[in-house]
């Protein structure tokens, strides 16, 4: 089969790869009919997460046709149409029994990597390094499903792919962002970062009763995206000064909860931002916090500051003192998508949000490096590739660059 | 001053410091590859930490007070730690020979913390200091919480019977009777150690101990005990042996320096136990059944 494999630090090449085995009692293996890049797969590719190697098939937002079922599969049979979250859970371990499913106690082989970075292991997951298990991803034509009575939900008929591929993902990180903010009628949310997580974080967060939503980027296409289709008022961060801008948008108070959606490779200016940069190349930290920091010191006094953008080791200078004196919330995780797939179909399906508004592109999977390109240095105002294997391709070829 | 069995341990980490430099001077290109470094690793950087340890070695060996260079040794650990960091985010990296020099600096830190503290002890050190500073034995240990009730999980490890099911990693076990059972252990640089295993005490939905037999190359001691977890989470296990390795107290710190990879061994197999249990199967992933790149990786050619 055809996938779209790590070939080193920013080299992503479309590869003719062996097809996936069942190889649990519980595995599916699914045909996929659409996939997406994610913003977490450029750290990957970035070089910013350790134990990602040559060959690695990238890709952990996929949907597809189940073509092929493991003995002990239940609930679903071949030719089902489904949607995988990208967090490997179990179902029956106590985290799971929690619906804590991204830290699940039995779904990632490689716990004891993960467990001497972070102390403790989280679940694994599709084709993000071997720290969270090693599992090929889902940029590819073929995926095997591990535990497929417990992750991958079955698509209702007449729905398009568009329409609920962002189920294995995006939607419902946004929707935690905003979820973990226990927002209150007349709060006021600040986004930090208007990529597609931003983007359903601003539109959760008026799902979940906020009053107004302020979104901050530094891409115009991307601000317009959150003030014209999310509905939210915008900062641009090279233009103005965050800290003070939210400050007189807010009385003086600052926003009632913060969501970073930017995580470890955030972008900012001034002599932190040198700092930071400099200590990441030299892998002193391996996270930058120039948006998270900012999003702690905007917080009004006992508010919520909501961390959705991925962080994967060390961040230096973290304004503790911000944190302690001030009576602040920290509320983080990786999604627990299986705890939010349900609820938000039902939203999809009532109406209640479109989350295709994101889509800028879509692509045959044998052009995913361009579609690396082109989302990684913003290029083409793109927001969100979709790659779809199987369409004819006019063109191939690598991704290469510096 | 500081006692004997800490000048002693200077000493001991004297010889060690010289010997490692020697070999990192003659052989850069081995202790590369030793230590599991991309292409062979910098050779011109492994003669500079050849020629740094040489030198921490001598000034230990020859100085009457060694603590300011057994400081040198703990800086030159978290330099090694640095330069290992690196090198587990290079793909190129045996990730794990990497993993398993990263485990045993972090262990050979601690060793020299742990000499540096003693040597560099106040004359009028407290007794509870003294009582610190006792040589223990090299002990490895983990635990784990399995969601399911202890008379399930202990009769599960009754007689050893199931443990060749999920105790590969830390090592293979063979059991003959329900009070006997053949374990090996395969230690880096193609040392292998065995030992029998004879259940000594059982003490039912508690705890099993057993300590070595006869014919075996390690002595020592272990026991399982079993608890119910608080807050119906099922039953902890934890697993704990001490070892009593030849040569004296030495040889306890060398192999101290083995313990913490073991740990990891150990638990990756009672996390395994824990898959069967929940799951009824060990978990996989392509990871695990061809270690490395994920198996769908590029067709060669």
């Amino acid at each position: 089969m055809k996938a779209t494999c790590f070939m080193g630090r920013n080299k992503v090449e479309v590869q003719e790869v062996p097809d996936p085995k069942i190889l649990n009692a519980s595995d599916v293996i699914v045909k996929i009919t659409s996939t997406a890049i994610c913003g977490s797969d450029l750290h990957l590719v970035d070089g910013y997460i350790p134990a990602v190697m040559h060959g690695d098939v990238l890709g952990h937002e996929f949907m597809g046709e189940v073509v092929e079922v493991g003995s002990n599969v239940k609930t679903l049979k071949s030719g089902d149409r489904v949607v995988v979250p990208f967090d490997i859970a179990c179902g029956v371990c106590n985290a799971c029994r929690n619906e804590m499913y991204s830290v699940c106690e039995n779904s990632n082989p490689n716990a004891w990597m993960a467990a001497s970075m972070w102390g403790h292991a989280g679940a694994g997951a599709f084709g993000y390094s071997h720290l969270t298990g090693g599992y090929a991803g889902g940029q590819a034509e073929y995926a095997r499903v591990p535990f497929a009575d417990v992750g991958p939900m079955k698509v209702p008929d007449g729905m398009t792919d568009e329409q609920v591929l962002f189920l294995s993902d995006i939607l419902p990180t946004g929707y935690m962002g905003a979820d973990l903010c226990d927002i209150k009628p007349g709060d006021v949310i600040a986004v930090w970062g208007c990529g597609p997580v931003g983007q359903f974080a601003i539109a959760s967060a008026y799902l979940l009763g906020a009053e107004r939503v302020i979104a901050i980027d530094r891409f115009e296409y991307r601000l317009r995206m959150a003030r014209e289709k999310a509905g939210a008022e915008t900062i641009d961060y090279e233009e103005q000064d965050v800290l003070d801008t939210l400050k007189e948008m807010t009385g003086g108070r600052g926003p009632d909860a913060c969501i970073d959606a930017v995580g470890m490779e955030a972008h900012g200016h001034g002599p932190m931002w040198i700092y930071d940069r400099a200590m990441q190349a030299a892998r002193v930290e391996t996270d930058r916090g120039t948006a998270l920091r900012e999003a702690i010191m905007a917080c009004r006094n006992g508010g919520t500051v909501s961390i959705i953008g991925v962080y994967g080791g060390f961040m230096d200078k973290f304004p503790i003192g911000s944190i302690m004196n001030r009576s602040l919330t920290i509320k983080t995780g990786q999604t627990h998508v299986q705890r939010y797939m349900r609820p938000l179909l039902e939203r999809i399906q009532n109406g209640e949000i479109d989350p295709t508004f994101v889509i800028t592109h879509t692509l045959p999977l044998e052009q995913a490096p361009h579609g690396y390109d082109i989302f990684k240095n913003k290029l083409d105002e793109c927001e969100k590739v979709i790659l779809k294997p199987g369409a004819v391709s006019a063109t191939t070829g690598s991704y290469a660059h510096a | 001053m500081p006692d004997a069995s800490a000048r002693q341990l200077a000493r001991a980490l004297g010889w060690f410091s010289v010997g490692i430099g020697l070999a990192a001077l003659a052989a850069p290109t081995k202790v590369a590859q030793w230590v599991g470094l991309p292409g062979g690793g910098s050779q011109a950087l492994l003669r500079a930490i050849g020629l740094r340890e040489i030198a921490s070695g001598v000034g230990i060996l020859t100085k009457d007070d060694p603590s300011s260079w057994l400081w040198a040794r703990v800086g030159g650990d978290a330099l090694d730690l640095a330069l290992l960091t690196r090198a587990m985010g290079d793909e190129q990296a045996d990730r794990g020979r990497v993993a398993a020099a990263t485990a045993a600096v972090i262990g050979l830190t601690a060793v020299d913390a742990y000499a540096t503290r003693q040597m560099s002890q106040d004359p009028g050190g407290s007794v509870q200091d003294s009582h610190r500073s006792a040589p223990q034995e090299p002990r490895v240990a983990s635990a784990i919480t399995v969601s399911a009730p202890v008379g399930e999980v202990f009769a599960a490890w009754e007689g050893f019977a199931s443990l060749p099911r999920f105790m590969d990693s830390f090592a293979t076990v063979r059991v003959t009777d329900d009070r006997l059972s053949h374990w090996q252990m395969s230690l880096p640089g193609g040392l292998t150690v065995a030992w029998d295993a004879v259940i000594t005490d059982i003490e039912p939905n508690e705890r099993i101990a057993w300590r070595t037999g006869d014919n075996s190359t390690v002595s020592g001691s272990g026991e399982v005990r079993f608890r119910p977890a608080p807050g119906d989470r099922g039953t902890e296990i934890i697993f704990s042996a001490t070892f009593d390795p030849p040569g004296g107290e030495l040889g306890s710190k060398v192999a101290g320096l083995f313990t913490d990879p073991l740990g990891v061994k150990l638990n990756n197999d009672l996390r395994r136990f824990k898959q069967l249990t929940e799951l009824g199967e060990i978990v996989k992933s392509d990871d695990t059944v061809v270690p490395g790149p994920n198996p769908a990786q590029p067709v060669a050619g």
